[in-house]
This record gives C-alpha cells, structure tokens and sequence, in this order.
C-alpha cells in the first residue's frame, strides 16, 4: 500500500453546473455545460452535480442525468418558477458553503449573466465571463479561455474556490443522451430568511418565427454587404435577422422585409 | 433629495481599439497611445440619471476608478449635468479585476455616504464581463437589476423596472437603495452642451486614493482579485481568402455550391 505517502492528496470538490430552464423546458446550454463538465470531472475523478431550480420540474430531470449529471440538487416550488435573483442566490450559495464544489459554470444567457456574480460575490471568489474554451492544466486549474484583442486569454482562479464561468449557448455541443442513466435526486429546501426586496413579477416572452439564432446549426455572417446573405437565403432555406451593432457603428434596419 | 450615484469607466478609445496588440513575447497588451473615453453604455447611465433628475429632487454623484487621465470621464460628467464628481486612483488599485473594482468602488460609495440608487452601464466595451454592478451590489448589500430597458413605476421607495431577457423580458419590483445596470435600449444619450461644459468649470472632483478608502492594499488592484491573467497568446489562424466574383445572384449561387461541397449545408 502507499503508506509512504506523507501527504494525502486532497479529493476535489465536486463539478457544478447551474441549470437553467425556461416554462419548465431546460434550456440547451445547459446540457451543453453538463456535457463538457463530465469531461472535467472525469480528469478530476470527482462527481458532475446539477442545481436546477423551477416549478414543476420533475419530469425533466432525467434529461440532466441522460446528459451525464451524477445527481441533481432540485428546488420545485412555485416560487422559484421565475428566475428570482434573491432566492436562486440564496439557494445556491448556502448549497456551495456546504459542499465545496471545485468549478461552478453557468450558462451566459441573461439570468446567467446576472446570477453569476451574485454568487461568485457572495463566495468571495473569481467569476470568467463569455469562456470559448475550458479545459484543466498541468496542475488541475481550471483554464478560462476568452477572446481578446485578435488573440486568446487565459483566465484562472488559482486560489479560491470554486472556480467560476459563464459560457454562451453553442460553445460545446450537446452530448449525446444516456436514457439508460440515473443518478440521484436531492430536494432542495426554500430558505425562509429571504430579505424580499426584489421580485420578478412576470416573464413576457416575444415569440420569434423559425430558428432562434441559439440553436441554428448554420451561421452565415454578413456585415456592410448584407445584401449578398439575404440573396443566399434566398437560394437556401433560412431566416434572416439584423442585431445592432453593439458599438456605435450602423444599425440595419430590422423592421425591413427579408425573405 | 433623492441621491443618484452614477459609476463611469474610462476606456480606450473603441474606433482606435484595433492599435491595442498582443505583444507575443512579454505576453502583455501594448496600448500604444488609444485615448481614454467614456464607455459608451456609461453614457446611458448617466442619461438615465439626468431623466430622472427632471422628474425628482435628485442630486447626481459621478463616481469611477481609474489613472488619473480619468478624471477627464468624470469632467464630461459633469458638464452633462451631474453635481458632484469622485475619481477613485492609486497604484494599488490597479491590475483589478472585476470583484476587486466591485470592492473598490463600493468602498468608495459607502465613504460618499447615503444613497437611493447606484446606476451603471450594463457592460464596459473594454471588459465587456457584465459582472461590476452585480458584485458592488452584493458589497453594499442591496439589490440588483441588469439590462434595465425601461423603468416603468418610480418615485416611491418600491419602483418597477424591465429588463431585457432572451427575446423578451423581465418585469420586475424592487425596493430602493438598489443597483441598476443599464442597456443601450433605455433611452438616447444626450450630446454635450456648451453651457454645461461652462457650468461644469465650477464642479469639484474629488481624487481618493488607497489611505482615503483605508482599506487594506491587498484587498484591492490585482492582490485583491481572485482571477488573473494566466497567458496571453495570439490565435494563429489560418484563413482561406477567396474572392467571387459575378452577378449578385451567381455568386450566391457558387457561395452556396461551396458550402454544399465543404458540407456545411
């Protein structure tokens, strides 16, 4: 046996990923973040946990399991049917001070953006935004990939723990679904010590035709010249849509017909 | 009076951001001389603030951290409107990352002193993380709301606000002193007049530094931040340039028999 050993080698924390879901549907990046933290937990020979927080959400759970989730903490109540930035926080905190997740990532979608550093803040640790890659280094930190400036930086959080980031929809692809696979299933318990300053009273959602931007499979990118793109779709099957500029250059405009 | 602290960052220049490289060898940005301006979302922070100023008895603080060349962000504040400008610089706040700037200046608003509403651009064009006004408000111990588009119900101490959401958004009740992080969408930032650049002459900024925050030095800069800057490297990419040329419509044409013979469609 290695009884030689002076120094036990300590056991990481496990691997986090915070669902998100959306009227009860979990939402692809979600999946997509399980898939790539299986690899991450694999390497780190710790265990793939999942928060996911809703309202009638027990039927879709074995989706996170199916993606590679060793086990689900659930809050199902209707309180949490809307994203509610105290009580999600205040769930996810009190949950990560008890069990020490090594990585936490969350998907960058707008709740995502927003519940990210309420969380990070209140753990006192390093939160990445927007990663394009993960993947863990010699030493086991956790490499945060972002562009910058026409090249790649790398982020870590050597020290504290967990180690945070949001990755957009779409940076790794859907695993493939294990339905044979199970896992464990942990009710989570609504804190009642909630301040109750801040409420989503409703989520009105603007129902777009054919598909989302998210979830198309092609991507053609036009600047300047879009009309060409437009004449493309025209050959091809697809939906046109216009963002603003996010600076402060031209914005097309989006109420103009396109095929 | 109702106290509105507006925070602002100077950032390099976005139409001369493409100057800024990566230097492979010491794996560090070369800024070569990209001025700093007022990031432009800050622009809708501080709109925001004015609008409500016509409508309530409100009294504008600018507040930003940064080198000292900032304070010229701080000046044009002012000269927007606002009453009263503090630029938070020292040696010892640089490096920071998010949470140390979030720290920094929520030290800094707790030393300004009482306030109903803290209001920032929803993302800097430079950083672009989203996270400051989250995690400052975390520091304070007040609430948040992000991507604020509209603010629908104010004036009381409960006030209602939307906020954008994938394809939709979030209607949503919070109750003052809180934190709200603005988009582009909640109104057109105004340009600057000539007598609020003269008004604005008479405007104090306050300069603070580490032993006016008295805060310890390794809580803040670069010792304060958690995350740091592991490597730094160019991305060699290979890209393929092809020209097509013809009609509009023979040229969607080839485009698309390319994208079939490569696949992709």
């Amino acid at each position: 046996m290695k009884g030689s050993k002076t120094m036990m080698e300590k056991q990481p924390g496990p691997v986090w990923v915070i669902a998100e879901q959306i009227d009860c549907r979990i939402l692809p990046v979600s999946l997509q973040l399980i898939g790539q933290a299986r690899k991450l937990a694999v390497e780190l020979k710790a265990s793939l946990e999942t928060i996911l927080l809703g309202d009638q959400m027990d039927e879709q759970i074995q989706q996170l399991f199916a993606a590679g989730a060793d086990c689900v903490y659930l809050g199902n109540a209707p309180d949490l049917a809307y994203y509610q930035p105290e009580i999600y926080t205040e769930i996810i905190v009190k949950l990560a001070k008890e069990h020490h997740p090594e990585i936490i990532l969350i998907g960058s979608t707008a709740m995502g953006t927003e519940l990210a550093p309420l969380v990070a803040a209140r753990l006192d640790t390093g939160l990445t935004a927007h990663c394009i890659d993960i993947a863990l280094d010699d030493n086991k930190i956790l490499e945060q990939k972002i562009p910058a400036y026409g090249g790649l930086m790398s982020i870590t959080c050597p020290e504290k723990r967990p180690q945070m980031a949001t990755i957009a929809a779409g940076v790794f692809l859907k695993p493939e679904l294990d339905e044979s696979k199970t896992g464990e299933i942990i009710p989570l318990e609504i804190p009642d010590k909630i301040p109750g300053r801040i409420q989503t009273l409703e989520i009105v959602r603007e129902e777009t035709e054919g598909v989302s931007l998210e979830s198309a499979p092609i991507v053609v990118a036009g600047g300047a010249g879009e009309e060409q793109v437009v004449e493309l779709l025209d050959h091809g099957r697809g939906r046109f849509d216009v963002r603003p500029v996010p600076l402060d250059g031209a914005v097309l405009d989006p109420d103009r017909p396109y095929a | 009076m109702f106290k509105i602290v507006v925070c602002v960052k100077a950032v390099p220049d976005p139409k001369e951001a493409h100057k800024i490289k990566i230097d492979p060898a010491t794996k560090t940005l070369t800024r070569a001389d990209v001025p700093l301006v007022l990031n432009l979302l800050d622009k809708n922070a501080m709109e925001a603030a004015l609008q409500l100023k016509k409508s309530l008895d409100a009294h504008i603080t600018i507040l930003s951290m940064g080198p000292p060349p900032a304070d010229n962000i701080v000046k044009e504040c002012l000269a927007l409107g606002a009453d009263q400008g503090f630029l938070l610089s020292d040696r010892a706040f640089g490096g920071a990352d998010a949470y140390a700037t979030a720290y920094t200046l929520a030290k800094g608003i707790e030393k300004i002193g009482a306030f109903d509403l803290i209001i920032c651009g929803m993302a800097s064009s430079d950083g672009s993380t989203e996270w400051v006004g989250p995690e400052m408000a975390t520091f304070l111990k007040i609430p948040v709301v992000t991507r604020v588009t509209d603010i629908v119900e104010f004036g009381e101490e409960w006030w209602k606000v939307k906020a954008s959401l994938e394809n939709g958004y979030r209607l949503i009740r919070i109750k003052l002193p809180a934190v709200f992080t603005v988009s582009r969408e909640l109104n057109t930032p105004k340009r600057l007049s000539f007598s609020g650049i003269i008004k604005a002459r008479k405007k104090e900024i306050t300069q603070w530094g580490l032993d006016e925050l008295a805060v310890p030095e390794e809580s803040v800069g670069q010792k304060g931040s958690p995350t740091i800057v592991a490597n730094l490297a160019n991305i060699d990419s290979k890209r393929k340039v092809e020209i097509i040329t013809g009609t509009r419509e023979e040229q969607a044409e080839q485009l698309v028999q390319k994208l079939a013979d490569a696949g992709v469609i």
